[in-house]
């Protein structure tokens, strides 16, 4: 992946865009040899480069309609996404240069701002889908989520059988444990793997945190010393292996859900705020020559 | 009240296990105040006792189905059932012991007796497509409609000032210039930007700056030259820094490198200039004034002559010495005693170029003092007046020797002997009349060829017999500004290194001039060693020195006017 997005055709769209940026770095520097007006966006190295920096956000905006054209014969989507990265980042060159760096509350700063923020998570997109998979493959042993999910269900059944032959307090809580587990949730749950399961340990009282399983382990650790019988010992054993798989499991989804869900989080920022962009800029350039 | 919720423990088994909640009421839900914890459950249900065996359940946010209908609210008894969170509850007979008692069974038939909450971020995340809309909708409302609409109607842009909604504002593409940060520009774009799609017109900046003057009088210079710029071509607003003024030579030189090339009618044409160095530069032309008729008597005509082409000399009618005031043997301050120091007499007018006049009264009486009869050193002529000076002294002397009392006084007084002033008559043997006639006579030759006003005014001697008639002092007449076409400014370079008066000899060489006539007015070198554009430090450009605005300009709401027809 890194080697056909980046490498496209010997890097050829980051030469086109260290060739962009050195033209418009000179563009932008011939500015300052006249004293006329300082360098912005309204001299005509100044307009030139903001033709150039729309031109680009259109064409940028592209790729969503090119890659979904699979007939089409304008270059291959893999050109264009390498062309996409190595441009964007162009992009925002030009696009200083173009304001010449000056910022203020309004419509042409939040044009620049929504910019850099698809920028920003173009950047992160890229980062993502060079570097997650593998660790997706990693994280997921070969084998995939279902497999792992049916494991979870058979410790589960495993764990309900052994705990029929403890005292009720114990069958209780590890009970409530498993039902009190939960696995996914919302948006930031997933992508920040947070574990809200729960776990009942005493009869009537509240139920507590279960943080990763271990609120339920902590007891079970505890409770072994104290069993009269060499049985009692050995089923409590038994049900710590068994919550030891379960926690290793539940931690093994929940990180797999999370990376997943950072695949796909960024387009869900990037896509929104490309159009925003679309719309900050057409009105970016409504304005100014509104109030010419 | 106790409360009991059983629950099976395994898929196959008849056992239960049973929880005891001991409260006031029974809380069943996903957040952490319900009793009970119901993983998921979205809002939660309160269970009470209305009345003897009638239970009561509510739903808070929840979503509750009570014998198979969607409620919020209805009466519980044993055998009823309610739906909650993914669970099924039974009201079965409560136990000995216990008032309420559930049973409580997974709706679901999934075998994963966790809760698989969703694990997929599609299903969670906002719609792409729709929170794309949203944000184009936010945006195209907020910067672009809103405003619009504050633009079309000033109502509604007075409206949206008060608010914190956007107004036309928001296009500003960056600060105004200081001068035009104020009320009714600063807040209305429309104040300059009249017409939409239209660069702002010379009218809209015309209507404040009604006295601005174009750069020639267009009566001489073919007006198409000056038809193609507007205001705005040169002063550029909303540039960061606020920069107003166009400070490019080229705006110059491209037209004063080669003036004769110009279709003027101008009677003389300016040097050729392409920058301030001595090769691109011409010498400074020098304001000298004539006299128009004897003393003045049809004006000055100012002639601006160029150093080094011809003599330079003032003719102001007046007898100065620098060297002589400059030094401390011959002239100190009437009141500390030291030297004389250049703002002794010379005051900095506000503009901080141009000097306030020099005055008799202010500067020279305090010295220079007019009286005129040894006997009365008291009273003096009057100054700038020819004819009542004259009148002074005979009013004087004709008084004095008519009076009996006085000329009797006059004759017993016998006066200390001063030097510079004549002695006094103290006797005379004819009439009151012809005696302080005889006296005003000798002052007034004294005062006019000897000493008194000859010593600082060019006086002419008639030869005419009427005293009246005899003596003309031309007046004095100094040029207020010696290079009308630039600008100087004294306060900054009077902060260079050294006393005051050392700075100012650094241009003006007064200490050395002896003459009136003396121009103590620097040429070019003397800018040239420090300002020259060909070496780099404090170069300055051609707006540094003159403006592009000239007093001599026709004014512009006229000029424009006539440009734009």
């Amino acid at each position: 992946m890194r080697e056909s997005l980046l490498g496209w055709q010997k890097q050829r769209y980051l030469k086109w865009s260290i060739f962009a940026a050195v033209v418009c770095i000179a563009l932008y520097v011939s500015q300052s040899f006249q004293p006329g007006q300082p360098p912005n966006g309204g001299t005509w190295q100044g307009y030139v480069l903001g033709t150039v920096g729309a031109g680009l956000i259109i064409w940028l905006s592209l790729l969503g309609i090119r890659k979904r054209k699979y007939r089409s014969t304008i270059g291959t989507v893999q050109g264009w996404t390498s062309a996409h990265v190595y441009l964007g980042i162009a992009l925002l060159i030009i696009a200083t240069l173009h304001c010449a760096a000056q910022f203020g509350w309004n419509v042409h700063t939040l044009a620049y701002v929504l910019m850099c923020l698809v920028i920003a998570s173009g950047v992160y997109g890229l980062y993502v889908y060079m570097h997650l998979p593998t660790r997706i493959a990693e994280n997921s042993s070969g084998r995939n989520n279902e497999q792992w999910l049916a494991e979870l269900v058979d410790l589960d059944e495993e764990i309900r059988k052994v705990v029929r032959r403890t005292d009720a307090d114990i069958q209780l809580m590890v009970v409530s444990a498993l039902e009190l587990t939960r696995l996914g949730g919302g948006v930031w749950q997933q992508l920040r793997a947070t574990d809200k399961s729960m776990v009942q340990i005493t009869d009537g009282g509240r139920p507590i945190a279960n943080t990763e399983q271990s609120a339920v382990i902590d007891v079970l650790t505890k409770r072994i010393p104290d069993a009269r019988k060499a049985a009692d010992a050995e089923v409590l054993n038994e049900l710590l292996a068994l919550f030891g798989r379960r926690q290793f499991v539940l931690h093994l989804l929940r990180r797999d859900t999370r990376l997943r869900g950072l695949v796909k989080v960024w387009l869900a920022l990037h896509i929104p705020l490309t159009v925003a962009l679309l719309g900050a800029l057409t009105v970016h350039i409504i304005s100014v020559f509104l109030y010419w | 009240m106790y409360f009991l919720i059983r629950k099976k423990t395994g898929r196959e088994s008849a056992e239960a296990a049973e929880t005891e909640f001991q409260a006031d009421s029974l809380t069943l839900g996903g957040d952490e105040n319900a009793l009970v914890q119901i993983v998921g459950a979205k809002g939660s249900v309160q269970i009470r006792r209305s009345s003897g065996d009638n239970w009561q359940i509510t739903s808070k946010r929840a979503q509750l189905t009570v014998n198979q209908k969607l409620t919020s609210k209805a009466a519980l008894a044993a055998g009823d059932n309610f739906e909650f969170g993914g669970f099924r509850f039974e009201v079965v007979a409560a136990p000995v012991g216990f008032d309420f008692a559930l049973e409580q069974t997974p709706l679901s038939s999934s075998p994963a007796s966790f809760l698989l909450d969703g694990m997929e971020l599609q299903s969670r995340i906002w719609n792409v497509r729709r929170l794309s809309w949203i944000l184009l909708l936010v945006v195209m409302a907020l910067f672009l409609l809103i405003p619009l609409g504050g633009m079309l109607s000033p109502q509604l842009a007075s409206m949206l000032r008060q608010t914190p909604l956007p107004d036309d504002g928001v296009w500003s593409s960056g600060p105004l210039a200081a001068a035009h940060q104020t009320a009714g520009i600063s807040e209305d774009c429309q104040a300059c930007h009249v017409e939409p799609f239209k660069m702002v017109i010379d009218d809209t900046c015309l209507d404040c700056h009604r006295n601005l003057r174009e750069h020639v009088d267009v009566s001489l210079h073919e007006t198409e030259v000056f038809a193609e710029a507007r205001c705005g071509s040169c002063h550029r607003e909303h540039n960061e820094p606020p920069q107003i003024v166009n400070r490019d030579n080229g705006l110059c030189v491209d037209c004063h490198a080669d003036p004769d090339t110009w279709i003027t009618s101008m009677a003389a044409l300016p040097g050729s200039v392409s920058a301030f160095t001595q090769a691109a530069h011409p010498e400074f032309r020098v304001s000298l004034l004539t006299a128009q008729g004897p003393g003045g008597a049809h004006g000055w005509a100012t002639e601006r002559v160029r150093r080094g082409e011809g003599e330079i000399a003032e003719a102001s009618n007046l007898k100065f010495t620098h060297t002589v005031h400059l030094d401390i043997d011959k002239v100190q301050d009437a009141q500390s005693g030291d030297a004389l120091q250049c703002d002794s007499c010379h005051t900095l007018k506000d503009d901080g170029e141009h000097f306030e006049p020099i005055t008799m009264d202010q500067h020279c009486r305090s010295c220079h003092t007019l009286n005129f009869d040894v006997f009365e050193p008291d009273i003096e002529l009057p100054h700038g007046n020819l004819r009542e000076a004259i009148v002074a002294m005979e009013a004087h002397f004709i008084r004095e020797f008519t009076d009996p009392v006085l000329r009797q006084q006059r004759a017993a007084t016998k006066p200390r002997r001063v030097p510079g002033k004549r002695e006094g008559l103290a006797e005379c043997q004819g009439s009151g009349l012809d005696c302080g006639r005889a006296e005003a006579l000798k002052e007034a030759e004294y005062q006019f060829a000897e000493t008194g006003c000859i010593t600082c005014h060019e006086v002419m001697d008639t030869g005419l017999a009427d005293i009246s008639d005899r003596w003309f002092v031309q007046p004095v007449k100094i040029i207020d500004d010696w290079y009308p076409k630039s600008r100087f400014d004294h306060v900054s370079h009077l902060s260079l290194a050294g006393d005051e008066d050392e700075v100012c000899e650094t241009c003006h060489e007064a200490s050395v001039s002896e003459k009136a006539s003396d121009v103590l007015i620097p040429g070019q070198d003397n800018c040239l060693t420090c300002h020259s554009q060909d070496k780099g430090f404090s170069a300055v450009d051609c707006v540094g020195c003159h403006a592009f605005h000239q007093s001599d300009g026709t004014r512009s709401i006229l000029a424009r006017g006539e440009l734009e027809q």
